[in-house]
């Protein structure tokens, strides 16, 4: 794995990457130890003696219309923010991968059928995609989730699909047709090596995306629903309250800039590391 | 190039096509029926049979796809279940509006991005260029109708300067209406002039450095015209179309960022639709929504093959 160490080198040199990958990583540990951080179980828990608190030393972040504690509610957030994260990028990616190496290895009428639709679904603006969908699934965390991830699920299909295009034709391949390696040894053994840079670049670009959808639809009330709240969620909440908590309507954006921030940059950093150039860009 | 504008055009129908039936499956893929959402889950048998035979739904699916197309082709895009209004009147009223809004956040978006990208690329390394870049990365990674809640915030609420939501239209006032869609455009323009800026900085920087560019500078030309007559003529061209090609993206971010100054175009009405489970509604809307995207983008393809001949449909595909 010289190759990988390579990368991994070139990758940690890179300064804004690390700044990256250091936010994520505490983005996860955050959400991890959220009862601790935060210094309670509840997030939602109300207090109307202390609504619209100031941000101040007890309350960091102040507290909301009902007095709930922002600081808790921003931390508990971020599990919403990392599940989003993960699992549209996870639907996208197991869809996309799998329709475009059947599509680039087999050619021909799987080809021109996986293909049109994948041309279909990416014509859509990600919105209004996403808006359709989950107007069939319904509102939800769950339901929100699988509606980006289908919408991503054409950026995978299609740069999968032109690097198996490429590695099909590699004499390496064509020799392991040649000793008799079915399809799927050919498929498993060389050609998923060698798109697995592209689906990793990919991916950590597209999370940065599904969480500004996720964070979207939550604003617009069809993504999660009380009294859990993501930071999109928090966003829609808050508005109303514009004038006199304006905190509220700041804090849970920068946290969302902050992570998407951080993901474009090891994205960028990742591309440059693996040398990797994406088609769909 | 005749023939690739023909195939181009020729493509559009399975491609619309396709994503009408798209559609069609999701709106068949609620859980229920519309009957359901229209009278409950406690009605009595008999008149939900009467209401689904009266909606059709009691037919085979393929057979209702194929009306649905039909009345689809005709501008018939059925009511709404909860107005009296039908889809199309509705549509009428509010895409005027959103086209509005897509065009103004173009325009801003290109007014920002144009310069900025010129002199980024210009003066490499300079402070522009660092300004550039924090503009493209903040562009990328700032949800649009955040910034929008942070201009209402600013501008409408502590300033009082813009009105913080609401629609004047442009015929009753021009003034009020500029005045009601221009920080909306500003939210939805911002991350738009991100792409646009990258293209420009990069595209100039490339033809900078071909060979006509230097003769143009030792013939003893003055830099400035160098670069905006000699440089930003072939620079522009990939500028042009990536701009053009991304109205789609426009579109999606005028969906959400009309909810936030509760502007009554496409988005916040698709956003309603779907929030009072009117499904004909939001699906004709969306359909509208899809037609209209797929069109442009075939429109700026073909003007991208009339641009440059060069350019086969094969090679730009993709």
């Amino acid at each position: 794995m010289s190759n990988g160490k390579k990368a991994l080198r070139k990758l940690l040199k890179n300064k804004l990457a690390v700044l990256g990958m250091v936010v994520l990583l505490l983005l996860v540990i955050v959400a991890i130890f959220a009862p601790q951080v935060s210094g309670t179980d509840d997030p939602n828990a109300m207090d109307y003696t202390s609504t619209f608190v100031k941000p101040c030393a007890e309350h960091p972040f102040g507290t909301d219309d009902l007095g709930r504690d922002m600081w808790a509610r921003v931390i508990y957030g971020a599990k919403y923010t990392i599940i989003v994260g993960i699992f549209t990028v996870a639907i996208s990616m197991v869809l996309g991968t799998v329709l475009g190496l059947l599509s680039g290895y087999y050619g021909g009428t799987i080809d021109r059928v996986i293909t049109a639709a994948m041309d279909a679904i990416w014509s859509l603006p990600t919105m209004i995609l996403a808006l359709a969908i989950t107007a069939a699934l319904g509102s939800g965390l769950r339901n929100c989730i699988i509606a980006i991830g289908i919408c991503f699920t054409p950026a995978f299909a299609r740069v999968v699909r032109s690097m198996v295009m490429t590695v099909r034709e590699m004499e390496y391949v064509q020799s392991a047709k040649a000793i008799g390696l079915n399809d799927f040894e050919i498929i498993v053994r060389y050609v998923l090596p060698n798109v697995t840079p592209v689906i990793i670049v990919q991916a950590s670009l597209n999370a940065a995306q599904a969480i500004i959808s996720e964070a979207s639809l939550s604003y617009l009330g069809l993504g999660i629903q009380p009294p859990d709240a993501s930071w999109g969620y928090l966003l829609k909440t808050s508005q109303q309250y514009m004038g006199r908590a304006p905190w509220l309507s700041i804090i849970p954006g920068l946290m969302i800039l902050l992570v998407v921030l951080a993901l474009n940059f090891v994205g960028d950093g990742l591309r440059d590391a693996l040398d990797v150039r994406l088609k769909a860009d | 190039m005749v023939s690739n504008i023909l195939k181009k055009l020729l493509s559009v129908i399975p491609l619309l096509l396709i994503i009408s039936i798209v559609l069609f499956i999701l709106i068949n893929a609620l859980p229920g029926d519309a009957t359901m959402s229209l009278i409950g889950e406690t009605a009595d048998e008999e008149y939900v049979a009467q209401l689904r035979e009266k909606m059709g739904l009691d037919k085979p699916v393929v057979t209702r796809y194929f009306s649905w197309l039909a009345d689809l082709l005709r501008g018939d895009l059925g009511e709404s279940l909860v107005s009296s209004e039908t889809v199309a009147q509705k549509i009428k009223m509010r895409l005027p509006i959103t086209l509005e809004i897509t065009l103004v956040s173009m325009l801003i978006s290109v007014l920002i991005a144009l310069p900025l990208g010129v002199l980024s690329a210009v003066k490499r390394g300079s402070i522009f260029d660092t300004i550039g870049s924090v503009v493209s990365m903040l562009g990328v990674a700032m949800p649009s109708f955040w910034l929008g809640l942070l201009l209402v915030m600013y501008f409408s609420v502590q300033k009082g300067l813009f009105p913080a939501s609401g629609f004047t239209s442009f015929s009753q006032n021009p003034i009020g209406n500029l005045r009601c869609i221009i920080l909306p455009c500003i939210a939805i323009g911002f991350g738009f002039a991100a792409t646009v800026m990258r293209q420009t900085r990069s595209s100039l920087l490339e033809v900078l450095q071909q060979d006509y560019i230097m003769t143009a500078q030792a013939k003893g030309l003055r830099s400035s015209l160098v670069i905006w007559k000699h440089a930003m003529r072939n620079a522009l061209i990939p500028v042009l179309t990536v701009t053009a090609m991304q109205i789609g993206r426009l579109i999606g971010g005028a969906v959400v960022t009309e909810a936030v100054f509760a502007i009554p175009g496409m988005g916040s009405a698709i956003v309603t639709s779907i929030l009072n489970r009117d499904y004909p509604v939001a699906m004709g809307m969306i359909m509208v929504v899809a037609v209209i995207v797929v069109l442009i983008n075939t429109f700026v393809d073909i003007l991208y093959i009339l641009i440059d001949p060069r350019i086969s449909v094969a090679a730009k595909k993709g």
